[in-house]
């Protein structure tokens, strides 16, 4: 097979399962549109926020992480933004947690497969990097602290990063307002995705893509106003 | 095959043979003839809900997308009648103001609730109890926490309150007040009943982990030792997460059963799940109730996770039901 035919046929397969999680929601009856919301524009978040459904999470942690009653707050959760692809999320899923103060113990969810702690992992997060998102936007911007923004940027950037390279001259490139997005939403990973096979066609993107979600999830507004102030000296 | 195999045969065919398969929330259920027991347009309830003998209810947390609170209560009417319960157990927060806006304290809002549960005059829940009547829907048990706190088993209600909260109960049309309240506040509670001719129920979660929690057979127990007129809401899906024998439960302590909440979850603290892929053994449990005629309210609850409207799914959950105690 020459490069050509396979990428046809990772074409047709992406086209088939992104078709086939984005009906899902419509070929259930009553699909309760008022209650989980409209479908998400990228099927398999749509696929990773029913799983989280269907598993009764949200009735606890609330469809968009808002707890209801005596469950945890999943945005505030430090052990949730730790975790990658559910490797922190998954134990706890799969034990439950049965010693607590609580009337009602977390239950455990022993028969989860692993890409069903994926998909929920998943779905948990991208919230987080939503919420998250429009906190950090809605908030003015502040001056920020060089010398904390150079070490925000040694621990979480340069592994991937160079001052050198890519980022030589970031600081002329774009202004502050255009880095800040850069960094809270960059533009290479705003391409939606259709199915998981773009990203395992593409590790390095894929790899990307959850560093900054995951960076997403866990900014606080100084951390941005600093890597920003960094940034800008950057020309 | 000997007796054993043909008892295990026969468990797991009989609900085959009754068309009983799982409400699954993943697959719309073609064999499901849900039948509504109302007339929607009408507003009314148009049966008693009761099938072969057995009383059924609503437990309206079910409804999970509809906030509990007062404003919403025509909405809840509405699809209990849609539902086709003609009874329902009614949380306080269906009738009561909420009192926590931004910037009130947790104190100040809590004294608020107290002083507005004691003031209340029994027009108010006359009014309520005829917004019921009128859909054709009786209030079974009245639910109210009466324990704010379940980490140190502190209970903050005065006496006045708590006769207050009986009195309102009683004009609704329940028989009982019921809570999920531990056993300290239950010991607390159980003079109270008595002097309004009804009873308190207490209603088991699946907690092993506190001592003060109803949870298990011995938990149940030592509440009914408080009082004759504190009696079980069994609801089996926690009982069965908590490792529990429902049917041996049943029919040890029918007697001091009030009502169930009847739902389905896995064992060892398993998650809930749709009628029929859990552990709970619904069909034996409505079997014993209906062949036993014991007076026991079965209220329907749920907690497993569906994509489709809980208007919906309690439908299916009820069929599930009527299939089997054909």
């Amino acid at each position: 097979m020459n490069r050509r035919s396979f990428s046809a046929i990772c074409v047709l397969l992406n086209g088939a399962l992104a078709f086939t999680v984005s009906v899902r929601a419509q070929s259930i009856a009553d699909y309760d549109s008022a209650y989980i919301g409209r479908p998400l524009p990228d099927p398999i978040m749509q696929h990773n926020k029913e799983t989280f459904v269907l598993y009764g999470c949200a009735y606890c942690h609330g469809m968009y992480l808002k707890p209801v009653g005596e469950a945890a707050d999943l945005r505030k959760s430090p052990m949730v933004g730790a975790d990658i692809n559910g490797n922190l999320i998954g134990a706890i899923l799969r034990a439950g947690i049965p010693q607590t103060p609580k009337s009602s113990p977390m239950p455990q969810f022993a028969d989860l497969s692993d890409q069903e702690v994926r998909a929920i992992a998943a779905y948990i997060h991208y919230c987080r990097a939503s919420e998250n998102y429009k906190e950090l936007t809605n908030e003015p911007t502040g001056s920020g602290n060089l010398a904390a923004g150079q070490a925000f940027y040694q621990k979480n950037c340069a592994s991937c990063h160079s001052t050198d390279k890519d980022f030589a001259a970031i600081g002329k490139k774009y202004n502050a307002n255009e880095l800040r997005e850069q960094l809270l939403n960059p533009a290479r990973f705003r391409i939606p995705r259709t199915s998981k096979l773009v990203d395992l066609n593409d590790t390095k993107t894929s790899e990307g893509r959850t560093k900054h979600q995951v960076l997403l999830e866990n900014y606080k507004k100084t951390d941005v106003d600093n890597i920003v102030s960094y940034l800008q000296t950057l020309k | 095959m000997n007796r054993r195999d043909f008892a295990k045969t026969v468990l797991i065919s009989t609900p085959t043979l009754l068309g009983l398969h799982s409400c699954s929330s993943r697959e719309p259920n073609s064999n499901s003839k849900a039948t509504l027991e109302s007339d929607p347009s009408e507003g009314k309830v148009q049966s008693s809900s009761v099938v072969n003998g057995v009383q059924f209810g609503i437990q309206p947390f079910c409804y999970h997308d509809l906030v509990m609170n007062r404003e919403n209560r025509p909405e809840l009417i509405r699809r209990i009648v849609k539902n086709g319960f003609s009874v329902v157990e009614l949380h306080a927060t269906w009738c009561e103001p909420r009192f926590n806006e931004a910037g009130v304290s947790v104190v100040d809002a809590r004294e608020k609730l107290r002083e507005w549960r004691i003031n209340t005059p029994p027009d108010y829940y006359q009014a309520i109890r005829s917004e019921f009547d009128q859909a054709g829907v009786s209030i079974f048990t009245y639910y109210v926490n009466m324990d704010v706190s379940y980490q140190n088993n502190f209970i903050d209600y005065t006496d006045e309150e708590i006769d207050a909260t009986f009195k309102a109960a009683k004009i609704l049309g329940a028989q009982g007040c019921i809570g999920s309240q531990g056993l300290n506040a239950t010991r607390r509670l159980a003079p109270f009943p008595r002097k309004y001719d009804m009873f308190m129920s207490v209603h088991n979660h699946s907690n092993l982990s506190d001592p003060d929690a109803i949870n298990t057979e011995e938990s149940f127990v030592q509440a009914f030792s408080f009082s004759p007129e504190i009696m079980a809401t069994f609801d089996t899906r926690h009982f069965t997460a908590a490792n529990g024998d429902c049917l041996a439960f049943l029919e040890r302590h029918h007697e001091r059963i009030r009502n169930i909440h009847l739902g389905d979850r896995r064992k060892n603290q398993g998650r809930s799940a749709p009628f029929g892929e859990g552990d709970t053994p619904i069909i034996e449990i409505l079997r014993m109730v209906k062949d036993n005629k014991w007076p026991i309210t079965v209220m329907l609850e749920f907690e497993h996770g569906t994509l489709r409207t809980s208007v919906k799914e309690v439908q299916l959950m009820f069929d599930y039901c009527k299939r089997a105690l054909v």
